[in-house]
């Protein structure tokens, strides 16, 4: 793995804690679930550089009352969005090498530990039984194919009606496509400062994606999509193919008419939440929103005040709290449920299966339908 | 793109340049001229030195191409459209140096502080 | 029961806090201040939990250290004793109450001034309060009652004198109530005709009680504004100038900074440097009148002043902020826009200062020469910042430093503002906000008797010595 430079070090000499963080700049919103809360200083992301700072200059030693500032934080950039200061891209690659210290201090957390584990028994955070190609092979799919598509774990072994639709709607598009024996893409490890797999995943990913000759590899998944993108190149892994999320490549194939959407008697009204990976950290918020404009539906969005594009208040799932914090996280994802309640849409629609994984968890009632888009785009073309 | 430079007035004319220099054929078109121009301002010199690539230096440059002496105030007057270059000129508020040696230069500077500045 | 459990059972086990990570954090600021860490950090939701938890700290004689958002620059909130607890009073951020005929709003300690923006745009449009030179995620209560200074500040003076009346802990656990507020509910109009017990908590860093309820002025949203630029030469010609303008009446306030921080704002990157040439101020004005005709005619009126000064400097130079913007960019926009971005300038480094004073407008001037030649032999850059406060009956002025906390420049920031503060208390200036060391340093300037008088009301209300001690070496 290609050394990356430290941030902390970098970054030493950084925040005056101007509070910035805590909310959406001009619309005054509560934009950092963890501070809004545990409420402490130390559960925002001045606090978390701060923290990083001390153990740097050894003002703080390790302990382990630091694990829940430190953790308990899904990294979904929003303080990175309201920050004003010249660190402000670098906050959560801040938390993030925190994170790998603190694991290597204090050890990773319980849940943390177990699916780092189940991803070096089965490839997936889910323990279950790794699908190889059985997949490719259930739906014909050949060798080699101009497209990969890279289902992620949580799509393959859990929300299974994310990949089903996203394979229904390659297969009408006509798209040469395959799948390959993908291993977990290491998101949830890079999260939760568990980097000892990571590597070994990229690399094996690469060489079953490199022997397909495809040009693009598809995801359904953001964090799939954020850490293909973004992070493999960081770690000097070299996909030779053009990364795309679903939402991108939908937006091409209805575009080019490959996909076409058919007339439906009643309009349904949906809304979107911006997925974290999605949205601030690869910076793509109207790929979602071209295709739900082609799609015969009402579209709402949520309000301004409760948060859309990179002021999305964040669903609660990522950086490793829905397993280490599922009360705090059920508890997130309720507040954005309720963002969605309030737009009177019946459909609730995001791109990336963790969001509607514990979007789903966190309903009491079935007021919101809740979809993926590759979903929704199945169901209506 | 130019670098804007640390000084007050080198960073003003750095940022309107550079607006400028957005436009694609306008920035083919500045980048084959080969000359310096002197603002001559009543709080400090401003050079913009036009090479292989733009340059706003706030000295005085030897043997500048062409000098134009004025207030910042004029700077500020032309901008807002309340006067013109011409005018200016002619009223004695910018006067110049090196019209009459480099009137191609003069042409061209004048083009583009219009386009910038206005008027 | 252990000290952390009695106060878990005050506010919940989840609002208590000792763990490495609070304790450093919450032990020092952004200042040159030296840290130390609390005890623990408790964090109320109800008036009644604060006077539990100020009964407890008498009890056991633990001091408590008041706190919202620590953005005093001052080291304020930094704890100076041992054994410390740190009160964290941001869970208690509600707008009790606006009172749209007389004007003022009644507000708990954890309120914003970005709380308070978006709540009158939506509730009460026509009504405005103000802001200062911070993030929109700084206390309104404990901006007021640290006397500082706002974008109303050159017409109304100071943040305190905004104060119509408050509710307060005591250091035994009473509650008690000063101004019209004494009456009741929904009569927080004002302080008089009534012995002045304003001031036993606005100044006193949190010494004389737990402040629980604030009513604060707020104003009549003016129907036409606009601002302009103002450049100028000269610490004298410069604060000559500001005041003439502001004895006309005709702005309702001045920003007055070093040119530096406006080549901070346009992008020019660290570290800046003055360039010879270059205007030494420049100033940010804001007019605001009932009608346009008025707004114009005050335009015209400040142009003329302008103009006059050109005899004496030819140089200065009055723009408009549209024509500022169009030299600047759309980013000048968001200088005068609220929240204004213009503080991030002071977000460069992790470390920020200053030692800001109020001071008699005929030392301004000099304050502002003698300053400039502090700053410059330490090496830092050049950072003045000026206001004319409360129609220039005073003025306030500071250097500001934003410099990275390595040990080495600690150490010259500390010498550097240690000079700063001599300059000023030699022009009888008077330091606000004002660290333990700069405390110090002034008792030595001023009346001992007003320092007697102070400690003497600090025992009677305090006679344990519980609320934020060491303040103000006292």
């Amino acid at each position: 793995m290609t050394p990356v430079p430290s941030a902390i070090e970098e970054w030493l000499h950084s925040c005056i804690r101007c509070g910035n963080c805590k909310y959406v700049f001009k619309e005054y919103s509560p934009s950092c679930p963890s501070g809004e809360s545990f409420n402490f200083e130390t559960y925002f992301a001045s606090g978390r550089l701060w923290i990083a700072h001390g153990i740097r200059n050894g003002e703080l030693d390790w302990d382990s009352s630091l694990i829940d500032p430190i953790f308990a934080c899904t990294t979904c950039g929003a303080c990175e969005v309201q920050c004003l200061a010249p660190h402000r891209e670098n906050i959560l690659e801040v938390i993030e090498e925190l994170r790998a210290l603190a694991v290597k201090e204090l050890g990773p957390l319980p849940e943390h530990r177990k699916f780092a584990e189940r991803i070096g028994e089965n490839h997936n955070p889910y323990g279950a039984p790794h699908h190889s190609r059985e997949l490719a092979k259930a739906h014909n799919l050949p060798l080699s194919a101009s497209v990969v598509y890279f289902i992620g774990c949580t799509s393959n072994y859990r929300e299974e009606e994310i990949r089903d639709s996203t394979i229904s709607l390659l297969k009408k598009a006509g798209v040469d496509f395959t799948i390959v024996d993908e291993y977990c893409c290491g998101s949830p490890l890079l999260r939760t400062g568990q980097l000892s797999l990571t590597s070994a995943l990229a690399e094996h990913n690469q060489k079953v994606i490199e022997a397909t000759g495809a040009q693009r590899v598809v995801t359904s998944c953001s964090g799939c999509y954020r850490t293909l993108a973004r992070d493999y190149s960081r770690m000097g892994i070299k996909l030779n193919a053009e990364i795309m999320h679903i939402s991108q490549y939908i937006r091409e194939l209805l575009r080019s008419g490959r996909l076409a959407a058919h007339s439906i008697p009643h309009r349904i009204q949906v809304t979107y939440h911006d997925p974290c990976h999605l949205g601030r950290h690869m910076n793509e918020y109207d790929a979602p929103r071209d295709v739900l404009q082609q799609l015969p539906i009402t579209f709402t969005e949520i309000s301004t005040e409760d948060g859309i594009r990179e002021n999305a208040w964040c669903c609660g799932a990522g950086g490793g709290c829905k397993s280490a914090y599922p009360d705090w996280s059920r508890e997130t994802a309720r507040i954005r449920l309720n963002h969605a309640q309030r737009t009177g849409a019946g459909v609730l629609v995001s791109s990336c299966p963790f969001c509607k994984r514990v979007l789903s968890d966190a309903q009491e009632n079935d007021s919101v339908e809740i979809l993926d888009l590759s979903e929704l785009v199945d169901r209506l073309t | 793109m130019l670098h804007e430079p640390d000084d007050f007035i080198g960073n003003i004319l750095g940022k309107l340049l550079n607006r400028q220099l957005e436009n694609q054929p306008m920035r083919g078109k500045v980048g084959r001229w080969r000359m310096s121009v002197v603002l001559d301002t009543d709080y400090y010199p401003i050079s913009i030195i036009f090479s292989y690539h733009i340059e706003i230096v706030a000295d005085y440059v030897d043997d500048p191409t062409i000098v134009l002496s004025m207030k910042f105030n004029t700077i500020i007057r032309l901008f807002r459209g309340e006067t013109s270059m011409i005018r200016a000129v002619l009223g004695g508020a910018i006067k110049t140096r090196g019209l009459l040696k480099h009137p191609l230069s003069m042409i061209r500077f004048y083009r583009l502080m219009t386009s910038i500045l206005g008027g | 029961m252990d000290l952390k459990s009695q106060f878990q059972q005050i506010v919940g086990e989840q609002h208590v806090a000792d763990g490495a990570g609070e304790r450093y954090v919450y032990s020092f600021d952004m200042t040159e201040n030296p840290s130390k860490e609390p005890l623990m950090v408790v964090m109320p939701s109800t008036v009644e939990e604060v006077q539990n938890i100020i009964r407890l700290a008498n009890e056991t004689r633990t001091p408590l250290v008041p706190f919202v958002t620590g953005q005093n620059v001052g080291g304020l909130t930094i704890p100076q004793v041992e054994g410390a607890v740190i009160v964290d009073l941001k869970r208690m951020d509600r707008i009790l109450e606006v009172d749209e005929e007389a004007m003022y709003m009644l507000v708990e300690p954890g309120v914003t001034f970005g709380d308070v923006k978006k709540y009158l745009e939506k509730h009460f449009p026509s009504l405005r309060y103000t802001y200062p030179l911070a993030p929109p995620f700084t206390s309104v209560m404990a901006n007021a009652l640290l006397q500082g200074l706002c974008d109303l500040s050159t017409m109304h003076g100071s943040m305190s004198d905004f104060i119509n009346g408050l509710e307060a802990v005591l250091p035994n656990g009473d509650i008690v109530r000063v101004g019209s507020g004494i009456m009741g509910e929904e009569n927080w109009f004002g302080r008089y005709p009534l012995p002045d017990l304003v001031g036993l908590f606005s100044g006193w860093q949190g010494m004389t009680g737990i402040v629980t309820k604030i009513s604060l002025k707020l104003w009549p949203k003016k129907k036409a504004m606009t601002h302009a630029a103002l450049f100028t030469f000269g610490e004298q010609q410069t604060t000559d100038l500001l005041k003439r303008i502001v004895r006309e009446g005709i702005i309702e306030d001045a920003d007055c900074q070093s040119l530096s921080i406006v080549k901070m704002l346009m992008g020019v990157a660290p570290p800046v440097t003055p360039h010879r040439g270059e205007p030494d101020y420049g100033t940010v004005l804001i007019l605001s009148a009932n009608s346009e005709i008025e707004l114009n005619e005050k335009y015209r009126q400040l142009e003329n002043l302008v103009e006059l000064s050109k005899k004496d400097e030819p140089r200065n130079l009055l723009i408009d902020w549209g024509t500022v913007t169009k030299l600047m960019g759309e980013q000048a926009n968001a200088w005068i826009d609220f929240p204004s971005d213009a503080f991030k300038v002071l977000a460069q480094y992790d470390g920020l200062t200053w030692v800001g004073t109020y001071i008699h407008p005929k030392y301004w001037g000099a304050a502002l020469e003698g300053g400039r030649r502090i700053v410059e032999k330490y090496g830092f850059e050049l950072m003045a910042f000026l206001k004319p406060m409360h129609m220039l009956h005073f003025a306030e002025f500071k250097f500001i430093i934003r410099f990275p906390k390595d040990p080495a420049t600690l150490e010259r920031v500390r010498r550097c503002n240690e000079e700063l503060l001599d300059l000023a208390l030699g022009l009888k200036a008077i330091p606000y906000k004002t660290p333990v060391w700069s405390a110090r340093r002034l008792q030595q300037f001023a009346d001992p008797a007003f320092f007697k008088l102070l400690r003497d009301l600090k025992k009677l209300l305090d006679p344990n010595n519980i609320m934020n001690p060491g303040r103000l070496d006292l």
